[in-house]
């Protein structure tokens, strides 16, 4: 069955960027590379390079 | 001997064995040999109960990984309940595990993720939690 667009999932085109302050990453496959790799030009970091999954922007939750 | 010196002849280890060994009755090179040969068999055991002791510890190695990749790929099963169950363990989680993350909630209570998101989302606008942006 084909799933109703929803707000809070989307399949981004291929060449998106997604900027994130926290973020998990639920794949198949993830292969970690501790290389240091630009992120911004002043800004350094990790890359992981992942194979059929999804993204999701993470939030603290509170009881209210 | 005609004026010249005779050359001392300079044995081999090998030569002087076999020297040693002529010297020696035929019964004794019998026992010496025999006892090379237990010597020899001795070495080989113990290299054969060495690689045989690697083999079993490779054998445990490999299958414990086998162990592990089964445990990976086939213990985590979504758990199947309906979605009232589904929302108290979501809620009872985040009411023991304040400021846990959706990432967390997610790998915990192994329901599937679309339906905890969308708990989630409930839980939020019923007002019955509360959500804060992970900033710096």
């Amino acid at each position: 069955m084909r799933k109703l667009p929803n707000r809070y999932e989307i399949t981004p085109d291929a060449g998106t960027k997604v900027n994130f302050e926290s973020a998990a990453v639920f794949a198949r496959k993830i292969v970690i590379s501790k290389k240091p790799v630009m992120l911004t030009g002043s800004h350094r970091g990790m890359k992981a390079e992942v194979e059929i999954g999804w993204l999701i922007v993470d939030q603290k939750w509170y009881p209210a | 001997m005609n004026g010249t010196t005779r050359r001392k002849k300079v044995y081999s280890e090998k030569e002087l064995e076999k020297v040693l060994n002529s010297k020696m009755t035929p019964d004794e090179q019998r026992e010496v040999r025999l006892e090379k040969a237990e010597n020899s068999i001795e070495v080989a055991f113990s290299a054969i109960t060495e690689l045989k002791a690697e083999l079993n510890r490779l054998y445990s190695m490999v299958s414990e990984m086998q162990g592990l990749e089964e445990e990976s790929t086939f213990s985590i099963k979504p758990k199947k309940v309906s979605r009232k169950k589904a929302t108290e363990i979501i809620f009872d989680y985040i009411s023991r595990n304040p400021g846990c993350r959706t990432s967390e909630i997610l790998s915990d209570v192994q329901i599937d993720p679309e339906v905890v998101l969308d708990i989630l989302r409930g839980l939020s606008t019923k007002g019955k939690i509360r959500n804060e942006k992970i900033a710096k």
